[in-house]
């Protein structure tokens, strides 16, 4: 059962190459006509959908957009602020994922085998997982409150002084992205927890009795069988960081000055705050090419991971 | 706990520095409840959730049926066209989703929300990992009794896979619950709003008067349900998510 990633690449139809009967063919496309039809609509017609209306400028009123080549994509390269955007989506993604990852993994490793800990753990890192973004946020928003929150109070003991972690352009991205860390680890670490108790016990006891360090026990024996399931972890860290930005609504809605403006939320500025539909769908294009190119680079090595398995 | 503490707290304390009172005061809980229309909220969050969840259940076990169990042409581009989506979630396509909708009618309305959930890539995974998990021998002697494929599925697969459709159906509620960015385009009137999107506009409004002891009140409000319902369930929701990982 813990064949983690295993399988959902192991293609169907490799094995038995042998002719279908016409009525099983039938049945199958008729079993799969109502997901192919909703996938046609909803996640391909759009992506195509997004490279026309890219190159296309909307008139006012009732006027049919026209056509204008790439204007969409070099206005925005030579808007500074755009610019900004792709590097703060860079940014969010190099700070978030990795250290929801770490804190997953550290859990999942800090609790493992302890069946107490593992409960209380599991209670109290996995909770947020089950609350929407939006509360989370309202919650950290109160908590960080520059004026009467209570991190402010301990900081301002502490340092003397209360950063404003949501107002200082320098701090709010990274603020964010932890916020978004504290919502997503709590997933990890059980899928990790998942992953370490599929490695059999004996094979750590086995190098502990050979006097190796914990530390040695889990760079040469832990941390490689947890492989196909940190390249899983990882995989799903970077699209949720990508795909989750709810928190950003909450609690600073992309500023101050642009500084937690990301590719999601400025697709929604472009798209529903400014109805600039041509200059939304070049920005959904870019956030597709991204994602492909997630998927590009992410097949073959689960693929691979899953023959290191077998 | 620092939401219950905050909820029990007249605002009039809260402001001045003090986190917590005594006796605690329902006050936040009663003005949160009326200055949002969250009885609203509720009703279309779980209209959309479980009538969503209905369908999708329905496609998702057709689907992955398909793709474990019967041998057809094209099987494989079928499946990376499926597999493809897990990279292209709908809430990257909002833009041309909700145009979408807008062509076909169906912008503002409970129904349009939940049209481009209804293929679920990670469902479809889910299952048919469940019906690969499932001995050949079960199919071949109804086939041979003279079953129809349908037949089979229905009063012999379906009740072995009931696990798996359990955990699709714990993670989809959740994620859906909580949604918040598609609801929030893909709807404008209150009437068709859901609890995340409702939560996030009272937020706004009371924040600026930095009403926190209410915010908190609203925050309760929205995650009562799922809390308590992962108090009763722990193990199949801890469950639930572990599989979700390990599709396949």
């Amino acid at each position: 059962m813990l064949e983690v990633g295993a399988g959902t690449l192991d293609v169907p139809g490799l094995v038995a190459r042998r002719r279908a009967p016409r009525a099983v063919t039938g049945l199958a496309l008729a079993l799969l006509a109502p997901t192919l039809l909703f996938l046609l609509v909803f996640t391909y017609w759009p992506l195509i959908g997004s490279i026309i209306g890219s190159f296309q400028r909307w008139g006012r009123g009732a006027m049919a957009p026209r056509f204008v080549g790439a204007t969409n994509y070099r206005e925005l390269w030579e808007d500074a602020l755009f610019r900004q955007v792709l590097v703060n989506t860079g940014v969010y993604v190099i700070i978030e994922s990795p250290l929801a990852v770490l804190f997953g993994l550290s859990a999942a490793l800090a609790v493992e085998g302890h069946r107490r800990l593992r409960l209380v753990a599991r209670a109290l890192i996995f909770h947020p997982v089950l609350l929407p973004t939006v509360a989370i946020a309202a919650i950290w928003l109160f908590l960080l409150n520059p004026v009467s929150g209570p991190v402010a109070d301990l900081a301002s003991r502490v340092l003397g002084r209360a950063p404003n972690f949501l107002g200082e352009p320098a701090l709010a991205l990274g603020t964010v992205a932890l916020v978004a860390v504290y919502k997503n680890c709590g997933l990890y670490m059980l899928f990790f927890l998942a992953g370490l108790q599929a490695i059999p016990r004996d094979l750590q006891d086995g190098a502990r009795v050979e006097g190796a360090s914990e530390w040695r026990v889990f760079r040469h024996v832990t941390w490689p069988l947890l492989g196909p399931v940190s390249l899983y972890v990882a995989i799903t860290a970077i699209l949720d960081a990508l795909r989750n930005v709810d928190h950003i609504f909450v609690l600073t809605r992309g500023g101050p000055a642009n500084a937690t403006n990301v590719l999601l939320y400025e697709t929604y500025l472009k798209a529903f705050e400014f109805w600039d539909t041509g200059r939304a769908s070049a920005v959904t294009v870019m956030m597709v090419v991204a994602l492909l190119g997630l998927a590009v680079v992410a097949m073959p090595r689960l693929e691979r991971g899953i023959h290191y398995e077998a | 706990m620092f939401l219950l503490l905050a909820t029990l707290t007249p605002s009039s304390e809260f402001s001045q520095g003090r986190y917590w009172s005594f006796p605690p005061s329902l006050e936040n809980f009663a003005l949160a409840w009326r200055s949002a229309t969250f009885v609203v909220y509720y009703r279309n969050t779980i209209l959309y959730t479980v009538g969503l969840l209905g369908v999708q259940l329905v496609t998702v076990t057709l689907a992955g049926y398909a793709l474990a169990r019967l041998p057809f042409r094209g099987r494989q581009g079928i499946f990376y066209f499926v597999f493809l989506q897990l990279f292209l979630p709908p809430v990257v396509l909002i833009l041309p989703n909700f145009l979408t909708l807008r062509a076909l009618g169906l912008a503002d309305s409970l129904t349009g929300l939940a049209l481009p959930y209804v293929a679920s890539a990670y469902g479809i995974f889910l299952l048919r990992q469940g019906f690969r998990s499932i001995p050949k021998e079960y199919d071949e002697a109804a086939l041979l009794d003279g079953a129809g494929r349908v037949r089979l599925l229905w009063h012999v697969l379906v009740p072995m896979v009931r696990p798996h459709l359990a955990a699709f159906s714990v993670v989809s509620l959740i994620y859906h619950w909580n949604e918040f960015l598609w609801p929030l385009v893909a709807t404008s009137s209150n009437s068709v709003r859901v609890l995340a999107v409702g939560l996030q506009s009272f937020t706004r409004a009371s924040e600026s008067g930095a009403e926190w002891g209410l915010v908190s009140a609203g925050t309760l409000i929205v995650i009562a349900p799922l809390m308590l319902v992962f108090l009763l369930f722990q193990r199949l929701f801890i469950e639930s998510f572990t599989q979700s990982g390990l599709k396949g």
